[in-house]
């Protein structure tokens, strides 16, 4: 799969991070403890010198000589090796064991192969910093301090150190590691369901995501992904829907209009009976082109092309001219039009194409309730938003209908007879939607009830020019 | 179905038209000539706007889709440059916001594409100069024995009052601006209801058969609407 190699070199470039990161960690950290445990031992053995050769040189002068070896001796004598010596003023030994040397005053370090007999350390060469003092008889005081015990100190901490270092990378690396690594097989199902939708084309696919308690970030991104591609499907269904239904609902007219052609032209060649089909092929064609109209506008509508041009509008008084319009054909077909608009209803819309949506409800409603039928239309203040109430006591339609009826060409089965493309209400809610606004349909017991809640303005115009 | 337009005011008219599809401006340059006008017709931009400088006409049609310079870059620049000259804009099917962008440009009309020929003429000699009684600034219009009074909106005919409701007084006074010539059922829906849509059911029908009672009733000398059939309405004197 493609995306499986940058994942691996993610998965190579935390590793490489994270070993760089805890090596310059360990390093730092490492020379800080070096630097603090050796000072102190270098320092430390300087002092001791300094306070023992003190301290036998007070001892030296405040007893006799054999007493004052005597006492130096147990003092200093340890198991260790190479502590002491005392050179009487010829350069002969009289206690100690250091070895045979001229001692000088003050520090020296000795470096001589080790005899085989002391086992102090791996290697032979024993290192041995001495400090000598002359006595007030000439005899010379030397004190001895191993330096290869705190070079052993050194060792035995650079060992431990590197040692539980590469074992904290090693661990730090394989949790790390796999840590990461089930971040990243999660984000390899996630690019695996988009692949394999954009691959074979199936919609239902879905990204996993976990319980809620247990989500995270993944989950989150799994989560955006998913509602992605919910709404591409629907977005997708609906397009499909939509190129079924003008095929299928435009054939029809083209079919009548090819038959009334096809008889004319089957006919005997009469000017009067030509003229009468081409005026009925005229008649067919405006009502596709009308179709193709609203089918127009709805996608622009949908597109949200018209956004630009939304101004201040009084819905009441938008709601007022319409019913105006429609007030004396309602009368000729027997139908009551009621308007209850007692206030200016500020809403930011499209004059047009709020009028056209008022007309549409309104010409649904005329169309589809009898004679004797009332169409009542409300404009109200709910909140903070502006309904619109369409509603009408004709025989209403059924519930499953209903939740359909805004859908592209959608006829209730009882009103394929009647005159209508089925994309009034469509286009009225492509309208709706356009500006903001929610739109439902819902049974008003009998009838049907049509509810548009726009957002309000908040505040109305001062000064309006109502054309 | 180009149909005679038998307006005794018939008088010709100069027409620019910018349409690029060859099929379409020749449509419209045949009908205008078969009503006698004279035709210029340009199929890019630069051309139109260079033949509406350079001339001088009494309409011009415009598309709004045109090689060279969109048309409504072409409206601005005539007016710009002072150009007067009536515009009826044509735009695509479905265009929404078209109709406002063509009317801030400077158009004077608008009209969705396809049309029907008897649509766009109306529109023409609507625009055309010879509108007798549009240029009458005047409160009171008068036609034959009706008489209209714009400021009171009253209306009379000779001695007998004519009880008219609002639309129906705005419809009466758009058919009379435009007497003797053919008024289409969608130039009514445009000014007199601000309708841009065709709507189903039989708005204007309606009201042009009360008013036409209305009238009837003042006696034989009113006005008469007639219907032109596949047109529109028109008022004559009676």
């Amino acid at each position: 799969m493609q995306v499986r190699f940058p994942l691996r070199s993610t998965r190579a470039r935390v590793a490489a991070f994270m070993s760089l990161l805890f090596l310059a960690a360990f390093g730092v950290s490492g020379l800080a403890t070096w630097l603090a445990l050796t000072a102190p031992v270098d320092e430390s053995s300087q002092a001791r010198l300094l306070r023992e050769v003190g301290l036998a040189t007070t001892i030296y002068a405040t007893h006799k000589t054999p007493a004052a070896v005597r006492l130096i001796s147990e003092r200093e004598r340890r198991p260790t090796g190479y502590n002491f010596r005392i050179t009487d003023r010829e350069g002969r030994r009289v206690a100690g064991d250091l070895p045979e040397q001229a001692y000088a005053e003050g520090f020296t370090t000795l470096r001589f192969q080790a005899p085989a007999t002391t086992p102090t350390s791996d290697d032979d060469v024993v290192r041995i910093r001495v400090l000598t003092a002359k006595m007030a008889d000439g005899a010379l005081l030397s004190i001895g301090e191993d330096l290869e015990r705190s070079r052993q100190l050194q060792a035995s901490f650079l060992r431990t150190f590197i040692l539980t270092s590469g074992a904290a990378l090693f661990i730090a690396l394989a949790v790390g590691l796999s840590y990461v690594t089930r971040i990243l097989r999660r984000i390899e199902v996630i690019a695996a369901t988009a692949d394999a939708v954009s691959s074979s084309g199936e919609m239902g696919l879905r990204a996993p995501v976990r319980p809620p308690e247990r989500r995270d970030d993944i989950d989150q991104l799994a989560i955006a992904m998913n509602r992605m591609l919910d709404e591409i499907q629907r977005l997708v269904l609906s397009v499909r829907q939509v190129s079924d239904d003008v095929a299928h609902d435009l054939r029809t007219p083209l079919a009548h209009l090819r038959q009334r052609v096809e008889v004319a032209l089957a006919g005997p060649p009469d000017a009067a009976a030509y003229r009468m089909a081409l005026e009925g092929a005229v008649e067919k064609i405006d009502s596709v082109l009308t179709t193709f109209e609203a089918l127009l506008r709805i996608g622009q509508l949908e597109a949200g092309a018209n956004l630009a041009t939304f101004q201040p509008l009084d819905l009441s008084e938008t709601a007022r001219q319409v019913v105006e319009a429609y007030r004396p054909s309602a009368e000729d077909a027997d139908h009551a039009l009621e308007l209850h608009a007692p206030r200016s209803e500020w809403i930011a819309g499209e004059k047009s194409l709020v009028t056209q949506m008022l007309a549409n409800f309104v010409e649904n409603a005329l169309i589809h309730t009898p004679a004797g039928s009332t169409l009542d239309i409300r404009v109200e203040h709910l909140g903070k938003s502006v309904r619109l109430v369409v509603e009408d006591d004709g025989p209403g339609v059924g519930d499953e209908d209903r939740a359909q009826i805004f859908r592209r060409f959608y006829r209730v089965e009882r009103s394929r007879t009647t005159p209508g493309s089925g994309l009034g209400l469509s286009l009225a809610s492509a309208v709706a939607h356009a500006h903001g606004a929610e739109i439902r349909a819902e049974d008003a017991g009998p009838g049907l009830r049509i509810v548009v809640d726009f957002p309000a303005l908040q505040a109305a115009p001062a000064a309006t020019s109502p054309r | 179905m180009v149909k005679a337009d038998n307006s005794p005011y018939h008088a010709t008219m100069k027409v620019l038209v910018v349409e690029d599809d060859s099929e379409t401006a020749a449509y419209v340059a045949r009908g205008l000539k078969e009503q006698g006008h004279g035709v210029e017709v340009a199929a890019d931009g630069r051309d139109g706007l260079f033949l509406a400088l350079d001339q001088s006409f009494d309409v011009i049609v415009m598309d709004r889709m045109v090689p060279g310079m969109d048309g409504l870059s072409v409206i601005k620049s005539l007016r710009a440059g002072g150009v007067e000259t009536p515009v009826i804009f044509l735009t695509a099917l479905g265009g929404v916001g078209d109709r406002v962008e063509g009317l801030e440009a400077g158009a004077d009309d608008y009209l969705v594409k396809p049309f029907s020929f008897s649509e766009l003429n109306a529109r023409v000699n609507a625009l055309g100069r010879r509108a007798p009684l549009r240029e009458q600034p005047a409160a009171l219009v008068r036609l034959g024995a009706l008489e209209l009074n714009r400021l009171q909106r009253s209306a009379r005919v000779g001695d007998r009052p004519l009880d008219l409701k609002p639309k129906e007084f705005q419809l009466l006074e758009y058919l009379m601006l435009n007497a003797d010539r053919v008024v289409t059922r969608t130039m009514l829906l445009e000014h007199v209801w601000d309708f841009h849509f065709d709507p189903k059911t039989t708005i204007v029908e309606t009201h042009i058969s009360r008013i036409r009672a209305k009238l009837e009733a003042c006696g034989p000398d009113a006005p008469a609407i007639h219907t032109v059939r596949g047109a529109g309405y028109m008022l004559n004197a009676g």
